[in-house]
């Protein structure tokens, strides 16, 4: 399987009130294809920033990142807005949509947006098309012409997943998804994010919560901006069972300290 | 911690606050420079006419045994009359004064007396408000000579009276109420008493003109006397009562009454932004509201800590708009202060600090209203950021997926204006305002630069006027005066038809009998056709005669009805045939027909037209001008030049300021508005990052949307400043004479030149406002 995303010597600094404070200190890590990763760490260890960081979100203060075999620092402003719209999907704890937009139109928008590229060889009904599939397979379709307000976060999630798979991305990025969920609506966005990545979409994602983790196949713990430690989780035989991955990830990060 | 919370404001919120600091500074300024301007230009005329001792009536008439005893009689006749002065005057062509090289010759527009230094009425005052003297050899001027002549102090200026030519040199400029407006046509010319009767005894008797000025008696109406002077058989050559030279000043009033009309619209326009900030302001605060009234501070308090913000502001703003109003109502009042002798004192300062005082106390007040929302949310309310877990469906007008082709940006961009229309009403309003502002002016110019306007001064509109305005002569010299001159015209190869307006004296004739009003009659011998009748057609056989709207009003009659006039000492009966309309004379005038023959004639004015193309005529005036130097020749423009004095220049040098000081506001009020929007959009801009739209695709969309919304705008300003601004200015005109008023429309500028300022400048301030979407980046969609 080929690397979808290399990070070499990742260093984010912030100068605050003339301070400099490492957010990231050289992060080395490689994603490959299919895989579906999670990053997990106490609050302030820079998990969301690896994730905006390697996502192109944010600017890096050294090293590399590569994502499907392009330095994200040499990229313009324009060119790396590109590639988030052709290449990368996004989900967020707060399932942010905008407001005046029907949940459709809100799935449809960086579709349609994605048109004008060159790149591009759909056609509106195309995009339109894919919609429609993608909310029957998340079992929203009823919800297409609703208001943002009008439904529920797991709802609203489930669209926004929708959202970030419009222009079938290589990627998927996710900051705390089921973060402002309960544990029914938390399981069922898992269970679909675990279906997308079956389907062979790369996902990395950033966790507070064992059960969501214990349903990727690694996991990075950061602790003061380095990545601590990695757990990779089998794929197959016993370990495979549910309650003994989160088992074992739960003794795994008691060894970190979490 | 009030001072470290308002600090932290303050600095947080640095364009907001300056801008809004701007605005206040300028409503100030306007408010303050155009209260003051309002003021000298109504109490100071007005003190201004009775330090000047202006009669309540003057008549000028021919200098004969007759006329002095008719006029002795009458006024010893008249109760109301207290006391009554006479003054040699002597009629002098404008082209046989010889004026320096470099200046410009006197306006042939303009009759010009020799007289000298008035003493019991109608004073003057030297350019330093004082009284002056003249020794022989000296002359003065009035103002109006000076600015359109250009003639300086200690310039020679040679005069020629009937054979005799004197030499003088120019002591001074004086400021004269009596004919010193720009809109009266009429100048005196001021020489020492010696040098005057020196010229007086070289002329014929005949030649000399009297100048009657009446005072009333202080406890009767002033129009009894001119009221009972038109019912009297006396014929004057002109006559001039004190209302009238008051009305002469109102141009300066109207740019006045303008000038505080646009600083009226800035405040309305200050007093929405203000609004729109301060709720927004308590938007993005709600939630420090809500901890703040959490922790025991009152509704009260927490008012203060905001009106301490604006109280600041408006203070600081005010402060400056004093310090600029000062020495701007000193540059504003220099036209009239040129004229005029405006009292010296603290007035002005007293004025400008009430002004500056209310704005800051309304200022003050009207955010008083506008934080009532601080008394309404509770605690729990503020801290939840408004949203009480309500849900509700938002009424959404458009969907992207129903539409076929229209681009993303595009589209985001009219969803949002459709879906959020309330919350750019303010936009809205200043846009159209703006729009309306700037076009009433443009459009009021444009009316009185049109061609067809001259016909409103009861002069033909035609290409060319030839020669002077020459008072008293008999018909039938004047006809064969035109028909030499239209040949000498031909002689030199252009290709010209004349045609005279001819002005003679008529008086309505009441039905009981009485005399009611002079009114001046006019006919134009013509080739010219006059189409410029509001109703009815132009009278044509001997006994039809066309009165104005105003007589019409005032007289109660209609085309059909018979009317009485006396002319040439004859009643006779006419039949209305037509109904036009004049400024002139307080819109009185009547029109009589090619039939008629009047025997003496007022005055007359030769006029021309070009038998050419349009484009080719300015070029032949040019020519004709050349070679025609000794009939000083003017083109329409010219004419109107003349007829509006310093109003044209004054008119466009106001709309020069409306068009600067609108686009300054523009440009300010975009800003905020965009940079408010922008801060209350950070997430929507963020998610829109996120999802791969680049910075130059959100500023198009905030561009866009201002597009829009300014597009609207300027269609509903266009329109309101084309149909209720005709209105408003009709309204002006009528003071004047005019009973309909049609506003001239140059599409051009109104549709295409304004728009597009407008447009431009507000797209400068989208644009430059836009520089903080770069700053926004996805993670700060998490802050609310």
């Amino acid at each position: 399987m080929s690397a979808v995303l290399t990070v070499e010597n990742l260093c984010k600094t912030y100068i605050v009130n003339k301070q400099q404070i490492n957010v990231l200190r050289n992060i080395n890590f490689t994603l490959h294809e299919g895989e579906f990763v999670s990053i997990m760490g106490p609050s302030g260890s820079g998990k969301s920033t690896l994730l905006y960081t390697v996502s192109g979100m944010d600017r890096l203060t050294a090293g590399e990142v590569l994502f499907d075999g392009i330095s994200l620092a040499q990229l313009s402003e324009k060119q790396m807005a590109e590639v988030r719209l052709h290449k990368m999907g996004f989900i967020f704890q707060q399932m942010h949509m905008l407001k005046n937009l029907s949940i459709y139109d809100n799935i449809i928008l960086s579709g349609y947006q994605a048109l004008k590229s060159n790149e591009s060889k759909r056609s509106r009904s195309d995009v339109n098309t894919h919609a429609d599939q993608l909310m029957k397979r998340l079992d929203i379709v009823e919800l297409a012409n609703h208001d943002i307000t009008e439904v529920s976060g797991g709802q609203l999630q489930r669209a926004c997943i929708c959202r970030a798979l419009i222009n079938k991305p290589k990627m998927l990025f996710a900051d705390e998804p089921t973060g402002a969920l309960n544990s029914k609506a938390a399981k069922e966005v898992m269970a679909e994010l675990c279906k997308i990545n079956e389907d062979g979409t790369t996902i990395m994602l950033v966790t507070h919560d064992v059960k969501v983790a214990a349903q990727t196949d690694k996991v990075f713990y950061m602790v003061d901006g380095n990545i601590q430690g990695e757990l990779k989780m089998a794929t197959s035989g016993d370990e495979w069972n549910v309650r003994e991955r989160e088992r074992k990830l739960s003794s795994w990060l008691m060894e970190m300290g979490w | 911690m009030f001072l470290k919370i308002l600090k932290k404001d303050l600095k947080r919120k640095k364009a907001m606050n300056v801008v809004l600091f701007v605005l206040i500074a300028l409503a100030s300024t306007l408010v303050a420079s155009s209260t003051n301007l309002m003021y000298s230009t109504t109490t100071a005329v007005n003190s201004f006419i009775s330090k000047s001792q202006v009669a309540d009536l003057n008549i000028m008439i021919s200098n004969t045994p007759e006329n002095d005893k008719m006029i002795e009689e009458w006024a010893n006749d008249m109760p109301s009359i207290d006391a009554y002065y006479s003054a040699f005057q002597i009629g002098v062509s404008s082209n046989t004064i010889t004026v320096p090289t470099g200046s410009k010759e006197f306006s042939s527009n303009t009759s010009i007396f020799l007289a000298s230094l008035p003493q019991d009425v109608n004073l003057v005052f030297g350019q330093n408000d004082k009284n002056f003297t003249l020794q022989d050899g000296e002359i003065a001027l009035p103002i109006n000579i000076k600015n359109t002549t250009g003639i300086q102090l200690g310039d020679q200026l040679t005069i020629n009276v009937e054979g005799l030519s004197k030499t003088f040199i120019v002591k001074g400029f004086f400021k004269d109420a009596f004919l010193g407006s720009d809109l009266l046509g009429i100048k005196r010319l001021l020489i020492s008493q010696h040098d005057f009767d020196e010229i007086k005894q070289s002329v014929p008797e005949e030649t000399w003109i009297k100048l009657w000025s009446f005072v009333k008696n202080p406890e009767e109406s002033q129009t009894d006397i001119t009221t009972e002077f038109s019912k009297s058989d006396i014929l004057s050559i002109f006559d001039i009562d004190k209302a009238l030279v008051e009305l002469s000043y109102m141009t300066d009033r109207i740019m006045s009454a303008l000038l505080f009309i646009v600083s009226l619209f800035l405040i309305f326009i200050a007093f929405l932004t203000l609004r729109f900030t301060i709720i927004s302001t308590i938007q993005d605060d709600y939630r420090e509201i809500g901890v703040m009234k959490a922790i025991g501070f009152t509704n009260a308090g927490i008012r203060g800590l905001y009106l301490t913000k604006y109280f600041g502001l408006s203070v600081a703003g005010g402060a400056i708009g004093l310090g600029i109003s000062l020495p701007l109502t000193i540059i504003m009042s220099l036209r009239v202060s040129e004229y005029v002798i405006v009292p010296v004192g603290s007035t002005s300062i007293v004025i400008a600090v009430f002004s500056i005082f209310g704005i800051v106390a309304v200022t003050l007040l009207f955010c008083a209203l506008c934080m009532r929302k601080i008394n309404k949310a509770s605690p729990i309310d503020a801290i939840r950021q408004g949203h009480n877990g309500e849900r509700f469906k938002a009424s959404r007008k458009m969907s992207l997926h129903k539409s076929k082709f229209l681009h993303t940006t595009m589209f985001l961009a009219i969803s949002d204006v459709l879906n959020q229309m309330k919350g750019y009403t303010t936009l809205i309003l200043t846009f159209v305002l703006s729009t309306v502002i700037i076009l009433i002016p443009i459009n009021l110019a444009n009316t009185i630069l049109a061609p067809g306007f001259i016909n409103y001064f009861g002069t033909t509109q035609a290409d060319f006027y030839p020669t002077t305005w020459t008072t008293e002569g008999e018909m039938s010299n004047v006809l064969t005066d035109m028909e030499s001159l239209e040949q000498e015209f031909r002689d030199k190869n252009f290709d010209v038809s004349l045609s005279v307006d001819y002005y003679f004296n008529t008086k309505y004739i009441l039905e009981n009998g009485e005399g009611a009003r002079r009114i001046i009659g006019m006919k134009n011998v013509s080739k010219i056709a006059q189409n410029d009748y509001l109703d009815g057609v132009s009278p044509k056989l001997e006994n039809e005669i066309a009165i104005t709207g105003m007589m019409a009003e005032a007289y109660n009659k209609h085309i059909g009805d018979t009317v009485v006039f006396e002319i040439d000492g004859k009643i006779q009966t006419f039949l209305i045939s037509g109904i036009f309309q004049t400024i002139t004379n307080e819109g009185y005038m009547v029109r009589l027909s090619d039939a008629y023959q009047p025997f003496q004639l007022a005055g007359y004015q030769f006029m021309g037209n070009i038998n050419a193309s349009t484009k080719e005529k300015p070029q032949i005036i040019e020519n004709m001008k050349e070679q025609f130097g000794h009939l000083k020749i003017k083109s329409a423009m010219d004419m109107m030049g003349d007829l509006t004095g310093g109003f044209m220049g004054q008119l466009k040098m106001i709309n020069g300021l409306i068009i600067a000081t609108m686009s300054l506001i523009l440009f300010f009020i975009t800003s905020l508005f965009v940079r408010l929007l922008i801060t209350k959009e950070v997430h929507g801009i963020a998610i829109m990052k996120s999802l791969g739209f680049t910075n130059g695709q959100i500023k198009l969309w905030q561009s866009l949307r201002i597009l829009i919304l300014l597009v609207s705008s300027i269609i509903l300003g266009v329109f309101f400043a084309n149909v209720f601004g005709e209105k408003l200015v009709g309204m002006l005109f009528r003071l004047f004479g005019l009973t309909k008023f049609d506003m001239d429309i140059v599409a051009l500028q109104v549709y295409v030149w304004c728009p597009l300022l407008i447009v431009t400048v507000v797209l400068l301030a989208v644009y430059s406002s836009c520089g903080q979407i770069k700053k926004i980046h996805v993670w700060n969609m998490n802050e609310e």
